[in-house]
């Protein structure tokens, strides 16, 4: 067909420009809420202080402090803070509203069963309809449970962090990554099986637990020991015969490993990392038996190491964990290739938190949390109450809004009650007794929480609108034409025989095409597009006329229209016309409307403009659309109905006014 | 938390990995995720067809890895002409494949096998030596047989097809109305010899009549089958398929005098077998020796008519190199009398690399060589030790119009 587009491919500037708009006007909402928080946080110091001043008390408060945090769970905390947080700004690359899909989660599924490529098309077609929204979407939802774990308060704010972690990981894993790859071939450890996200699930699980679950170092050998039979049974998996890791070379092609380093070295990325890469795969494809035994060795090695250092600590411990940095940095470099380059990268691949993990309960295990020094609320920050002795100015804590702000119920409530030397008891605000530096973790929360909500409100409204976004349809078409004056007049005749003419048409609006009733690709196609659109429209198509003319100068009689129109299932669609006539008759129209018809030799289909014409209820040409099918992907054809049907709306109303 | 606590959650654990894990190593990964487009029809194998009035020829051209960019061109040699011409009928795309049903007379009826998005067939007629073709439609898609369509003297034409059901259906000349010759079930059942489980052909005779062949389940026996004249249908013969095969399909019938010429295909049993038959008069068919198809191999290309006007010719390939076979059986002698059981193949000289389809046109043989869009035609003359004499033409292909 002429004109024939393809999809909007990575970095489409159209979509690219939609992606911008909402990532700016999702922005200003967080900008906006940042400083409502940030002035309420000074707008509470100032009170504070002044009432703290008025009162002759020492300022700022701060409650005595609690059980630390145990130091595992805050450097998984911190780590996968962080690595939400890169991994945020990593969608911000430009093309992942449109390269996201093609680019890295169908070839992520290409070779994996078909109920996962099923599960995988479901989620995708979220993406595929809406790509602006979700990507910006996804950036704010990253950053947002990024930014919660590396400030959210202790307590529900913090494990509430670590379950969001562990809901959003598991949809990016199962959606966005086809569980890693697990169910396909050629799945190894070394490339990222069984997919990082899911370390990220495992920290969100792990940061979720309460306080007391870190006392101890159980928590800590279970982490190690389920990293030593992953190891091991990642050792397994690459010695495993008939998998093509024993071979650098294989049948004069580079084996599965040097196979996939190849091809990592080819993604766009500054060139050092490039040579190396590349280097690697050479060194690979010439001493691929030598390489995988060294992994498989040391994979297995270090999985018997960690199940034995669980038991017997640091002393095993510590240099096993040591040499397994190494070896994931390695890994990292110079298999994964850092995992982000090539301008759809989603995050830094599966060694990074791997490594956490296990650094996680090495921690667990080396360092154990105290236990909890109130009884109930073991690690929470502490609240002393106040009583009688309690001199007033002595700066003791008096943090009763932080007891009711952190969820335990230790200490006094809300309004509390302060006494001094046996005097009668005086009401405090809540806001007086709150700890400062509490409070400004708290905003920060709130914050993040918000910009978490930033992002998954559109989601979740892209989610149940099944249309896609009418801006696919323009990146492939470009946008509608708006045209004026009288649109030129025809007379042709009907499946039936009856005699039309457009003029028979005023009163509605006509959606004017050309159709090949024996098209093998896009008419088909284009018509089942008017049929979608016909639907979008609701109780308005009752105003409109879809009217396909002919558009083959051989197969142009009433048989092959009505073939169409069952093909087509337009045959009961009351508002559907198809037309034809002689070749004269029909050569004047498609001469008239700028659609040239031409015949192909050789077997080749006929070839004809694929344009949309609409025509307001005055017969006056209102848009021209170009209708060009593209990929004709499910996004495509759905958003080409959506936006042909929001232009018969607004044409309906142009000439309502009129 | 407790130890025991600790246990059964690292009981738990561990069996939710172990389901993980015996699901991904029992899992088989699908093929890639097809396009919503349904999906062309086979392509039908390479056929031409050599009768009183001329010889034509269907080939596959282009990029044949690509279905979209994969065409089926007819090319016409007129009687006493030399050259194959490009013949396809313009209008409608053929990635689908394209079957054609020539008279006696040479009067064509083609048909375009549905494709991609076009879920129905469309025809296109000429009378001998027509330049133009007239469009025409049948009602359904047609099935993905050489012999599929046919044409008869007096310019009806039968068709047999696959959707909606399928079935046989014949219009008149003008091809406007279409009424239902029968069905597969119709067909079943008329003899106890042949379990049709599909029709596979169809020709119409000297007198009019329409002969169909079948497909025969469970059996060894030829399914060729003669309109009787009381109505219902006769099973011709009958006549057994050497090499006790499970199974016989009709590949190739076409008509003649006194009855029509078939290629039938036996399988199952020690292999696949190939049979020309010929209907001798009376009923009685008369088959060829029969031509084992070697393990690897397959059958590429047909050929009938030529020779005494009733020689089927077979181009057989392996499926794993280049190597090509021709081999011919030619019919009774002088067109009259049957040709007895045990008519020998004749194996004709190796064919030039790449033959992708033959034509028997009188004592001469024709290879076809395609390489993209360009069609090399050699000749083998009567009794030449070497193909010779090979013409070149590039066709026009429309290669990106059906994407």
């Amino acid at each position: 067909m002429t004109g024939m587009g393809g999809p909007p491919g990575p970095g489409n500037a159209s979509i690219v420009a939609e992606f911008r708009h909402a990532l700016a006007w999702q922005g200003a909402l967080v900008l906006v809420l940042v400083v409502v928080l940030f002035v309420g946080w000074n707008q509470l110091r100032s009170m504070q202080y002044r009432r703290a001043v008025a009162r002759g008390e020492p300022f700022p408060h701060v409650t005595a402090p609690g059980t630390p945090e145990p130091t595992a769970r805050r450097f998984l905390r911190i780590a996968f803070g962080i690595l939400w947080t890169f991994d945020g700004l990593l969608q911000l690359q430009s093309g992942m509203p449109t390269g996201l899909v093609g680019g890295v989660i169908k070839p992520a599924a290409a070779t994996s069963p078909g109920w996962v490529q099923h599960l995988v098309d479901s989620g995708v077609t979220v993406w595929a309809n809406h790509p602006a929204t979700a990507a910006a979407s996804t950036v704010w939802i990253q950053l947002g449970i990024g930014l919660l774990l590396l400030v959210g308060p202790r307590g529900w704010w913090s494990r509430g962090a670590g379950l969001a972690s562990v809901g959003w990981g598991l949809v990016v894993w199962s959606v966005g990554n086809a569980f890693g790859g697990i169910f396909a071939p050629g799945a190894t450890v070394l490339f990222g099986a069984p997919g990082a996200v899911l370390f990220y699930v495992v920290a969100g699980a792990l940061v979720t637990l309460p306080d007391r679950a870190w006392e101890g170092p159980q928590l800590g050998r279970l982490v190690l020991r389920a990293v030593g039979v992953f190891l091991l049974g990642a050792a397994l998996l690459q010695a495993w015969p008939g998998r093509g890791f024993w071979q650098g070379t294989a049948h004069g092609a580079p084996g599965t490993l040097a196979a996939m380093v190849a091809q990592m070295a080819q993604t766009a990325q500054p060139a050092p990392f490039h040579s190396l890469v590349a280097s690697f795969a050479s060194f690979d494809r010439a001493h691929g038996w030598g390489v995988n035994l060294f992994a498989v060795v040391a994979l297995a090695g270090l999985g018997a190491a960690l199940l034995v250092g669980a038991r017997v600590g640091r002393r095993v411990l510590r240099p096993t964990v040591i040499v397994l940095g190494v070896l994931c940095v390695a890994d990292w470099v110079l298999i994964e290739d850092f995992g982000f380059w090539g301008g759809v990268g989603t995050d830094p691949n599966s060694m990074l938190p791997l490594l956490f993990v296990a650094v996680g309960g090495y921690l667990a295990v080396t360092v154990p949390a105290a236990a909890a020094a109130t009884a109930g609320i073991p690690g929470e920050d502490t609240v002393v109450p106040l009583t009688a002795a309690t001199p007033v100015g002595s700066g003791v804590p008096v943090g009763a809004g932080v007891a009711a702000a952190s969820g335990s119920t230790g200490g006094a409530g809300p309004g509390s009650t302060r006494t001094s030397g046996g005097a009668a008891p005086e009401r405090r605000s809540w806001w007086e007794g709150l700890d400062t530096r509490h409070a400004g973790r708290l905003a920060a929360a709130v914050g993040a929480l918000g910009i978490l909500l930033v992002g998954i409100a559109p989601m979740a409204a892209a989610a149940v609108n099944g249309t896609a976004d009418p801006q696919i349809a323009e990146a492939v078409d470009g946008a509608p034409n708006v045209a004026s004056g009288p649109a030129p007049g025809f007379t042709l005749t009907d499946v039936q025989g009856h005699s039309v003419s457009l003029a028979s048409l005023r009163g509605s609006t006509v959606v004017l095409t050309f159709l090949d009733p024996v098209c093998t690709t896009d008419c088909p196609i284009i018509a089942q597009e008017l049929k979608a659109t016909n639907g979008l429209l609701g109780t308005d198509a009752a105003h409109v006329r879809f009217v396909a003319v002919v558009a083959n100068p051989v197969y142009r009689s009433a048989a092959y229209m009505a073939a169409f129109d069952r093909q087509e299932g337009l045959d009961t669609q009351a508002n559907w016309t198809y037309l034809t006539g002689s070749l004269a008759d029909l050569t004047s129209v498609w001469d008239t409307y700028g659609v040239s018809v031409v015949t192909a030799p050789a077997g080749g289909m006929v070839v004809h403009a694929d344009i949309v014409y609409v025509i307001d209820a005055h017969g006056t040409l209102r848009r021209i659309i170009n209708a060009d099918t593209g990929s004709a992907t499910s996004s495509v054809r759905s958003s080409f109905s959506g936006l042909l049907a929001s232009q018969v709306t607004q044409v309906q109303d142009e000439a309502g006014r009129t | 938390m407790s130890r025991r606590t600790w246990v059964v959650v690292g009981a738990a654990l561990a069996v939710i990995v172990l389901g993980i894990v015996l699901v991904a190593v029992t899992s088989t990964p699908s093929p890639p995720d097809a396009t919503g487009a349904p999906s062309a029809g086979t392509v039908p194998a390479a056929a031409s067809t050599t009768a009183v009035g001329g010889s034509q020829v269907v080939v596959a051209m282009g990029h044949l890895d690509d279905p979209s960019n994969t065409f089926s061109e007819l090319f016409d040699r007129s009687a006493g002409s030399t050259t194959w011409v490009l013949a396809t009928p313009p209008g409608v795309a053929d990635n689908g494949g394209l079957v054609v049903g020539a008279a006696p007379t040479g009067a064509q009826t083609a048909g375009f096998l549905p494709s991609a998005n076009l879920t129905f067939s469309v025809l296109a007629q000429r009378s001998a030596a027509a330049a133009s073709w007239t469009p025409g439609i049948v009602p359904g898609a047609l099935a993905a047989e050489p012999d599929g369509l046919t044409t008869g003297s007096g310019g009806q034409v039968a068709a047999v097809l696959a959707r909606p059901a399928p079935e046989v259906v014949t219009a008149g000349p003008g091809i406007t109305t279409w009424r239902r010759l029968t069905t597969v079930a119709g067909l079943d059942g008329t003899s106890s010899r042949c379990a049709v489980d599909r029709v596979t052909a169809v020709a119409i005779s000297a007198a009019g009549t329409p002969d169909l062949g079948a497909g025969c389940a469970g059996s060894a026996t030829a399914g060729i089958f003669a309109a009787a004249p009381s109505g219902g249908w006769t099973l011709l013969g009958p006549l057994a398929i050497p090499g006790a095969p499970s199974a016989t399909q009709v590949l190739r019938l076409q008509a003649g005098t006194p009855g029509p010429t078939a290629l039938v295909e036996g399988t199952g049993g020690p292999g696949t077998t190939l049979v020309a038959v010929w209907d001798a008069g009376g009923s009685e068919l008369s088959g060829s020796v029969p031509l084992a198809v070697p393990t690897g191999w397959s059958l590429l290309a047909t050929s009938v008519g030529g020779g005494d006007g009733r020689a089927v010719t077979v181009l057989l390939g392996s499926a794993t190199g280049p190597q090509r076979r021709i081999e011919i059986a030619d019919g009774p002698a002088g067109g009259t009398g049957a040709g007895g059981p045990g008519a020998q193949w004749t194996v004709l000289p190796a064919p030039p690399p790449g033959t992708s389809a033959v034509a028997t046109v009188g004592a001469e043989s024709d290879a076809f060589v395609v390489s993209g869009n360009r069609l090399t035609v050699w000749s083998l003359a009567p009794g030449a030790a070497r193909w010779s004499a090979p013409s070149q033409q590039t066709v026009p292909l429309q290669y990106g119009s059906s994407s």
